[in-house]
């Protein structure tokens, strides 16, 4: 029989539980801010929506971290990183994870009223990407 | 002489199990490397149940040691490493020299950094102890 599926205000409530320990600590120790964590949560469960993902401590807290830091330098309009050779070859196959944070992105722009550079765009993929593997190999 | 106790080294982030290895590896006898969660990993640091943390990202910049950071405080956590910036002996020495304990640097770095910042903690602990190293 399958499983109920939470709405989508379940699912944003469910894992803004899950990553609450997380994201307040970075939150508080000022790596992190309001708009950013709050831009995090929203993310990840549109994410997890489009991808049927389960994230959890064990199979997302590095995304976690990184989406919430990554949104924090956008937010704050840090200098754009640099995207590595060997992260871009990473993700040369991911279109599917790099279209879903594109599609996310888009949305966070708006209220960042900020582009999201394309070398956020990329780590962001390689994040999801390992999430999405690690969900995988879990059987979740 | 130096001191026997081996230095305990928690790995966090991309493929921490292999970073282990990597350290305990390097240590060559003298350092136990465990894998844990980043949080985790940093507690232990914190009430000194482990010595040193080193954490990778893929980026090498805030993810790899936001924990460290939050829990430990940023004077305690250096990035020695980037995509853009190769890890060097030297950035490694003076920030194990000014005490420093989390250290972080960018995944595709890690068979590079992890013997360097093993090596320099290595040689500083033998300093500390009045002891020597040839090597």
């Amino acid at each position: 029989m399958a499983e109920n599926q939470p709405t989508d205000e379940q699912l944003r409530a469910q894992l803004a539980d899950e990553f609450a320990e997380r994201l307040d600590m970075l939150e508080e120790s000022g790596q992190v801010t309001k708009l950013a964590r709050r831009l995090t949560e929203l993310s990840l469960a549109d994410l997890a929506s489009q991808l049927g993902l389960r994230p959890t401590e064990d199979n997302a807290a590095q995304f976690v971290t990184h989406l919430a830091i990554a949104l924090t330098r956008i937010n704050r309009g840090d200098p754009e990183i640099t995207v590595s050779p060997v992260a871009v070859e990473e993700i040369a196959d991911r279109h599917r994870e790099r279209e879903a944070v594109t599609r996310v992105m888009h949305d966070c722009s708006r209220l960042l009223q900020r582009d999201v550079p394309e070398s956020e765009i990329a780590y962001m993929t390689v994040h999801l990407s390992a999430m999405v593997d690690l969900h995988a190999g879990s059987g979740q | 002489m130096t001191e026997s106790r081996p230095i305990r080294v928690v790995a966090a982030g991309v493929d921490a199990p292999t970073m282990a290895q990597l350290a305990q590896d390097a240590g060559g006898g003298r350092v136990e490397a465990a894998a844990l969660g980043d949080m985790q990993g940093a507690r232990l640091v914190k009430k000194g149940q482990a010595d040193y943390y080193i954490g990778t990202c893929w980026s090498g910049g805030g993810g790899a040691l936001a924990a460290a950071t939050a829990i430990l405080g940023a004077n305690q956590v250096g990035i020695v490493g980037t995509p853009g910036m190769v890890v060097t002996e030297e950035r490694v020495r003076t920030m194990v020299g000014e005490g420093r304990i989390a250290f972080g640097f960018a995944y595709e770095q890690t068979t590079t950094a992890i013997p360097i910042i093993i090596r320099e903690i290595l040689s500083h602990r033998d300093v500390q102890s009045g002891g020597g190293s040839d090597g």
